[in-house]
């Protein structure tokens, strides 16, 4: 029991920060909650300390993407930890002109649970098609459907990442998606 | 239409990850939660157990099942031999929400359609909404399927996870009840016959005719050309379709 509570501890201590900003960009402010509920499955199967780090975490952000994905079916209890942030039709004026545009953590809430995995995974842990599509249990042309339209999604709300000053880094770019020949599959 | 940049979008996930709050993880607190999911879990799984030997006397390897009276298929043990049908009370697991159904009959339906396809009849969500049974025509393979459908949705609580016998692959059943009911739709027969579907586990093919006596003797009899074994032909009653 010593020897499984140093483990986890340890582990916990390495990668906790980074299982909470992936989480965080899964589900927003119920990050560290999504991240317990994964860790106590993770370590439920098991009696013994676990054996591979790198391992644990792989089986546990897994167990998030698919914690966030069913979501929407699940019991009350996620629902209620998940936050309400703003969508963009929350704040066009009168006019119907968009008036504030939202952070990409808010914007990336405004986004069915499906595609925003898909976004995380590709575009921040760096998986490719295939292994989304695995994990998903779909097909890679569906996780490029999936990627495409929350590109679209997001550039309707958000204006690409900001300075502290406010100042933009770089502007959207209204360009046509083009598929990169030889996508790993 | 407007798109995001991708490198834009990279850049702008990892900066959005660094606004995530501190973690308050704790290891005392994790492992405790833990050891209480898995010790409920022991608790479901030693009941299901205990039944299972309750109803295989004598037999070493258990098939981890729940009674269903109204399947037709009897539950095979290793040695080939039915379990008495004096079964005790069957166990009810705890219900589970229609998200959880929904993740576990999705992965056995993909896999039984995939990689199983040789051994897989059917699956079904069970009434009390607390299980899923898969039908398989090789039991030996339980175990595998299982480990298979948790790898595919760790999420998965294997104890609610129920598996029965089935009598053919869905493939071959379906062959089956296709040619059956080509066969007795084709007429000549002392009977109408108005509908054709093999049972879940395809042990039986359910005739639906006009005259479930005449039919009943017929395909008791010498004449039923497609009797073979292992599989029972029963006429129940039936009705035309209803035109739109």
């Amino acid at each position: 029991m010593g020897d499984r509570r140093e483990s986890v501890a340890e582990f916990v201590a390495a990668r906790g920060r980074a299982l909470t900003r992936y989480a965080y960009l899964l589900c927003g402010d119920a990050a560290e909650d999504l991240v317990q509920e994964a860790l106590v499955r993770a370590l439920a199967r098991r009696r013994q300390a676990p054996e591979d780090p790198q391992k644990l975490e792989q089986y546990v952000r897994r167990v998030m993407v698919n914690l966030v994905i069913d979501q929407s079916r699940r019991a009350a209890r996620w629902h209620k930890a998940l936050p309400r942030l703003a969508t963009a039709s929350d704040v066009r004026d009168a006019s119907g002109e968009v008036c504030e545009r939202l952070t990409l953590a808010a914007s990336l809430a405004g986004l069915p649970p499906r595609q925003r995995a898909c976004v995380v995974m590709h575009y921040y842990e760096d998986l490719p098609l295939a292994e989304i599509a695995g994990r998903l249990g779909c097909g890679v042309g569906t996780v490029k459907s999936q990627l495409h339209d929350a590109r679209r999604a997001l550039a309707e709300v958000w204006d690409g990442p900001r300075r502290p000053s406010g100042e933009a880094v770089e502007t959207v770019v209204a360009v046509e998606t083009v598929e990169a020949a030889g996508d790993p599959v | 239409m407007r798109d995001v940049d991708e490198r834009n979008l990279a850049a702008g996930l990892a900066a959005a990850a660094e606004e995530a709050p501190e973690p308050s993880l704790d290891a005392d607190r994790l492992l405790g939660a833990a050891d209480r999911r898995r010790r409920r879990s022991a608790v479901l799984v030693g009941l299901a157990v205990g039944l299972a030997a309750a109803i295989v006397a004598g037999v070493a390897t258990l098939v981890g099942v729940l009674d269903d009276t109204e399947d037709r298929a009897p539950d095979v043990t290793a040695t080939g031999v039915a379990p008495s049908s004096a079964a005790p009370e069957p166990v009810q697991l705890p219900r589970l929400d229609e998200g959880e159904l929904y993740v576990m009959s999705r992965a056995a339906g993909d896999l039984g359609l995939g990689q199983y396809a040789a051994v897989f009849t059917n699956l079904r969500t069970d009434d009390c909404r607390c299980s899923v049974t898969v039908f398989l025509t090789d039991l030996g393979q339980k175990g595998a399927f299982l480990a298979a459908m948790v790898a595919r949705e760790p999420l998965i609580n294997s104890t609610h996870v129920l598996f029965k016998q089935g009598a053919r692959p869905r493939a071959e059943c379906r062959s089956l009840a296709t040619t059956i009911g080509n066969g007795l739709f084709a007429g000549g027969l002392p009977f109408r016959v108005y509908s054709v579907s093999p049972t879940i586990e395809c042990s039986t093919i359910e005739v639906g005719v006009d005259d479930v006596r005449a039919a009943q003797a017929y395909f008791d009899g010498p004449d039923n050309r497609w009797r073979q074994e292992g599989l029972a032909l029963t006429a129940l009653p039936g009705e035309p379709a209803q035109a739109y």
